[in-house]
């Protein structure tokens, strides 16, 4: 199966406070139906268990060894996503996928101590979270039986968990940040329906199965596909202290992707990709057919550039590839949860106040904000996993370090949520990020940025400069046992010469530093910022983020070699392809 | 470690369409498109590489949809079409080829799932993309049988038997699974099994039909329709000492005409369901050394988990690592039941079962194989793939995905020499459990099938009752095996008629365990009720109790 085109199953959130249940407008093709069913409510049945689960499980006691619940919450989610893929050269092809899920988030002790408080040196973890499917198209008592049954399952394994923790303080010193290990939230109330659908996504498949057919006749390509990917989440969520969210996501995805392999055997991969948060964005087919086009010239150049060698020197990293950049190497080392535990780098925790970015430079992470340089942002919420209103968060004002990322784990200093604890359906939830916005105070036109590249490289007596304008992901390593290392991966490089050569593309490096290092080179941004949407994979899975940033230019980046094949090319030529 | 993707989650294998569109390359034009690039692989050389000695390419295209049902609820459906596609290259020489070597790092095998609806060129694009990397492997995969052969730990007989070329197609186009149907029917037998709200029952159920594909460079071009239902029980009952009790069904029958009635289903369902409510008040057996009766389903579980192994004769694969040739996994003159007894693998004469198909993995038709006469091992089922004693395939080449291929059963047929009464063979083993001092002998109605188990053979006992001479029984819970292996089925001192063909999902000899629930290969057993003279079982009860109330009342989409 091909590594290229996946399906987004985690969407932004949509805007509303009616209370609603059903969508308002029928839905426009059969494809649109599936993915905006009308959908049976689901609280009077969650309503009246909470009732039930609260007269049941002990819910507090005066005796310090009891094993009361001291949060209880249940979120059930539908998921449905709808494919169209035309791979290889293929037809379009629809796949569909629906399910639902409950996650049990039930902390069993007391607010200051809970089951969910780190076991140190615990080798293997133990169960502090249930999810269990539920039944697609039932309310009722089969809803009943689902959310009984996974309570039941979680309070057990909870007060298992609980004596655990209880033990394991007895015999370990005492940490750092004596933190609570959960924080009050005000009941949040926010009941939106599900909008319409106005987009007949059934007609896509002509086009898919036009460009795939062109992207794969091409001699250069050897595996590729173009994708129509739309996805819907609809959630409720209640608490036992108030809390009654229901709402919705809704993620389109638009994309292209080749590989191909180079004769030195190194597989080298291309993408397009167009996010939106509402099917009336969706771009036309004729944008499809400049995906295909701008991604046939890439997937060409890539495979015939020269190879990089391990370098260190100034770089520019162009808006989606600096915003990755600041999302691995800065977002994740602010969230909350790694303030406190004592396996973390703990890069930042101490730094509150001080500074450690050039004062032209802010940091917010914004789950609120919908669009950013008209780009649809996919990290967009408006109440977190934890039912708890998402909030804008500066992080970096003027390059002093104010705040972290905040779920209900509170930290030292930092006593309630900002609305940003986040999870895959089936996770627990811990601090992520939403939207993560860059913002130069002071910027540049890219033209200028470019020259300032040329400028830095001579004084260091480099004979070029590096630009990297895309990029497929990255990772970070934060905990103590590894390097504080970043890895970015780039999918398109060019290699800019101090004595005028035309630029030139290159391949086959990856973009690494450490954090602090690299902070302290960043000497200017430009005023044009991008826009990458992604998915982010970490303790509580993979949530949809964004991450925006102007260009960045920085002093001394390294790059490593990136990983490659050693398998020849294939040695018969392709069979549709003349030699 | 951290990170932040572009995309994420396949999409193929969790998704679905509607089922009704036809293929867009007719079979035959898929067993042609194969064949072309299968001829071309042929081709496959660079200088001092080894010549390419056989290539075969199978690709298994059809719809299905594949549900599960809980207490009546549906919780899942998919409907993802499949198109799977795996190659062999084969490299070296009739005597000495890399069929017969395994290696860690190196395979001749690989394995991709295609875009469906592909037209012929789009199937030959990915099919020469596989066979580059499976000719790849080989190549590295020689390296180890040259060591073999250093050291002289290669075998020393033929590697590869012929077969006759075919050229079949399909005699009809596969037809679309119906996904009401199916759906109604998982939600049905998984809401009858609920008797008790203590019970939680779900049903995995498939119903698929599509097309095999095979085309080898020595000619053969064959197709078939391959259909396949298969529903599975399973229910768990939480009993008040906090132990949980399982229960399981398996239907397997090739088409939706021939599986039992819903109505029969959702009676047996309901049998089950009862069963398992009686557990509540059942008292744990602590421990049980003495004669077993195995029946039903029970006895056609033990004869698989213990026997089937015996019976498959692919040679284990030679490693380099091995300081001398590997033993056979199935021995020829081992005695593995008493005197008498007989078995035989004859799927061509019940063509009916779920596991008879016209060619097999391999493109050989299955043929009679007598494979135990008297207790002893006569004949093994074969692939192509030769042993020192035996050669030539049986037609009984089978395998998961981009497994190695293995000689499988298909239609097992187990003869004991004398087949008495039901009551005969109760009395005989009141009169085994009385001579070591007990009064009550032990029945077992259902092992946990191996294909769901983790544990390993013979599996779990579901269903257990000791019976006294009045033919009584009270059900018992708790118990497993300790100590039994193949060694068992020497031990059978009676039996009585069976219940007929039963079609279990199964899996290669080294890959029988803890299969999803609809997954496997079916093998369809005829076998007795059998009395085992002693076994030995172990019983425990008890885990920590429910807190929470059960859910009450009927459940489903209709329930309020």
């Amino acid at each position: 199966m091909r590594e290229g085109l996946r399906q987004l199953l985690l969407l932004a959130l949509a805007a509303g406070t009616a209370h609603a249940d059903t969508p308002s407008d029928p839905a426009p093709c059969a494809s649109c139906a599936w993915l905006a069913p009308q959908h049976e409510d689901p609280f009077p049945t969650l309503e009246s268990l909470l009732t039930l689960a609260s007269g049941t499980l002990p819910v507090s006691s005066p005796d310090p060894a009891d094993t009361p619940v001291h949060h209880l919450a249940w979120t059930l989610t539908d998921l449905r996503g709808w494919t169209l893929t035309a791979e290889d050269g293929g037809p379009a092809v629809p796949t569909r996928d629906a399910r639902r899920a409950l996650d049990v988030d039930l902390r069993v002790g007391t607010p200051q101590l809970d089951h969910t408080h780190k076991v140190l040196d615990e080798v293997w973890g133990g169960v502090t979270h249930v999810s269990a499917p539920a039944p697609l198209d039932a309310v009722g008592a089969a809803l009943r039986a689902t959310v009984l049954d996974a309570t039941d399952e979680a309070y057990r394994a909870a007060r298992a968990r609980l004596a655990q923790v209880r033990r394991n303080a007895q015999v370990k010193v005492a940490r750092e940040d004596a933190s609570d290990d959960f924080s009050p939230a005000p009941p949040l109330r926010l009941v939106e329906a599900p909008p319409a659908w106005r987009v007949d996504l059934d007609a896509w498949r002509a086009p898919l199965t036009r460009e795939g057919a062109r992207l794969a006749a091409l001699p250069a390509v050897h595996q590729s596909a173009v994708e129509l990917e739309a996805a819907r989440e609809v959630r409720w969520l209640l608490t036992r202290d108030g809390t009654r969210v229901q709402d919705s996501r809704t993620r389109i995805r638009l994309a292209a992707w080749a590989s191909t392999t180079a004769d030195d055997g190194m597989q080298l991969s291309a993408w397009r990709t167009v996010d939106v948060t509402d099917a009336a964005r969706l771009p036309d087919a004729a944008a499809l057919t400049r995906m295909v086009d701008a991604l046939a010239e890439q997937i060409r150049g890539v495979r015939d550039a020269p190879l990089v060698d391990p370098y260190s020197g100034p770089a520019i990293l162009r808006g989606r590839a600096a915003g990755v950049f600041f999302h691995e190497i800065f977002g994740h080392r602010i969230e909350g949860h790694r303030q406190k535990d004592e396996d973390e780098g703990q890069t930042f925790t101490r730094k509150v106040g001080q500074p450690i970015l050039p004062p032209f430079l802010d940091v917010v992470d914004d789950p609120t904000l919908t669009e950013r340089a008209g780009t649809d942002l996919v990290g967009t919420y408006r109440a977190d996993d934890e039912g708890v209103a998402a909030q804008r968060v500066p992080l970096v004002e003027r390059g002093i370090l104010r705040n972290f990322l905040l779920s209900r784990t509170p930290i030292r200093g930092f006593p309630a949520s900002n609305g940003h604890g986040r999870r895959q359906v089936g996770q627990e939830a811990v601090s992520r990020q939403g939207n993560l916005l860059v913002e130069a105070h002071q910027a540049v036109p890219y033209a200028r940025l470019r020259a300032m590249l040329l400028e830095e490289a001579r004084r260091q007596g480099k004979p070029y400069g590096l630009v990297f304008d895309d990029i497929s992901g990255g990772f970070t390593f934060t905990g103590r046992a590894t390097p504080n290392a970043f890895v970015v991966q780039p999918t398109s490089v060019w290699r800019v010469w101090v004595d005028g050569r035309p630029d030139e593309r290159v391949r086959g490096v990856d973009l690494i530093g450490t954090p602090l290092t690299t902070f302290a080179g960043i000497l200017a941004a430009g005023d044009d910022p991008e826009v990458f949407n992604g998915v982010c994979g970490a303790e509580s899975g993979w949530v949809p983020v964004s991450a925006s940033a102007p260009s960045l230019l920085v002093r001394a980046v390294e790059v490593q070699r990136t990983p490659k094949g050693n398998d020849r090319p294939p040695l018969l030529p392709r069979p549709d392809v003349t030699p | 470690m951290i990170g932040l993707l572009l995309a994420f989650q396949l999409a193929h294998g969790a998704g679905g369409h509607p089922p009704a569109t036809p293929p867009v390359a007719a079979p035959d034009a898929v067993a042609t498109a194969l064949r072309a690039e299968v001829d071309r692989a042929m081709a496959l050389r660079l200088p001092g590489s080894p010549p390419v000695f056989h290539v075969a390419a199978r690709h298994d295209g059809a719809r299905h949809v594949t549900v599960l049902a809980r207490n009546g609820a549906l919780l899942t459906r998919d409907t993802a079409p499949v198109s799977a596609l795996r190659v062999e290259v084969t490299l070296g020489d009739g005597q000495a080829n890399t069929a017969l070597v395994e290696d860690w790092e190196a395979s001749g095998i690989r394995t991709a799932s295609l875009p469906m609806d592909a037209p012929a060129e789009v199937l030959r694009r990915g099919a020469w993309r596989l066979l580059d990397a499976a000719w790849k492997g080989a190549v590295e995969l020689y390296a180890r049988l040259e060591a073999t052969r250093r050291k002289g730990t290669a075998p020393r007989h033929a590697a590869w038997s012929p077969a006759p070329v075919v050229r079949t197609g399909p005699t009809a186009a596969p037809p679309a699974p119906d996904t009401a149907w199916i759906e109604a029917l998982a939600r049905a037998v998984s809401a009858a099994a609920r008797v008790d709200p203590r019970i939680t029952a779900d049903v995995d159920a498939t119903v698929q039909a599509g097309v095999r594909a095979l085309a080898t460079s020595e000619g053969t071009l064959h197709a078939e329709v391959v259909e396949r239902v298969a529903v599975r029980l399973t229910a768990i009952v939480q009993l008040p000492d906090g132990a949980t009790e399982g229960g399981s069904r398996t239907w397997v029958v090739p088409r939706p005409g021939a599986l039992p009635a819903q109505d029969a289903l959702v009676a047996e369902a309901r049998a089950m369901g009862t069963h398992l409510r009686a557990l509540v008040d059942a008292p744990v057996l602590e421990s049980w050394l003495g004669p077993v009766i195995f029946e039903g389903p029970a006895a056609v579980e033990l004869f698989s988990q213990l026997l089937a192994p015996e019976l498959s004769g692919t040679p284990t694969a030679v490693q380099e690592s091995d300081s001398a040739p590997p033993t056979p996994r199935a021995r020829l003159g081992r005695r593995v039941l008493p005197h008498g007894w007989s078995v035989e693998d004859d799927a061509p004469g019940h063509p009916g079962l779920p596991g008879a198909t016209e060619r097999d993995d391999e493109g050989v038709a299955p043929r009679r194989v007598e494979l135990v006469r008297d207790g002893v091992i006569r004949d093994v089922l074969m692939t192509r793939v030769p042993r020192e004693d035996r050669a030539g395939s049986t037609g009984h080449a089978r395998g998961l995905r981009g497994d190695l291929l293995q000689a499988m059963p298909r239609a097992v047929l187990v003869t004991p020499p004398n087949l008495g009464s039901p009551a005969r063979l109760d009395r005989r083993a009141l009169r085994e459990a009385a001579a070591v001092g007990l009064d009550r002998v032990l029945v077992i109605g259902r092992l946990t099938p191996l294909s769901l188990a983790s544990e390993g053979a013979p599996t779990r006992p579901e269903e257990v009752w000791l019976q006294d001479a009045a033919g009584r029984r009270t059900p018992v819970r708790g118990l497993r095996f300790t100590g039994a292996d193949r060694r068992a089925l020497r031990d059978l001192v009676a039996a009585s008629p069976g219940e007929g063909w039963t079609t279990l999902l199964d899996g290669p000899p080294d890959r029988r365990r803890g299969m999803a629930a609809t997954d496997g290969i079916p093998v369809s057993w005829n076998v007795p009720r059998v009395l085992v003279g002693e076994m030995e079982l172990t019983g425990a009860g008890g885990g920590e109790a429910r807190v929470l109330p059960f859910a009450d009342g009927p459940l489903g989409a209709a329930a309020p």
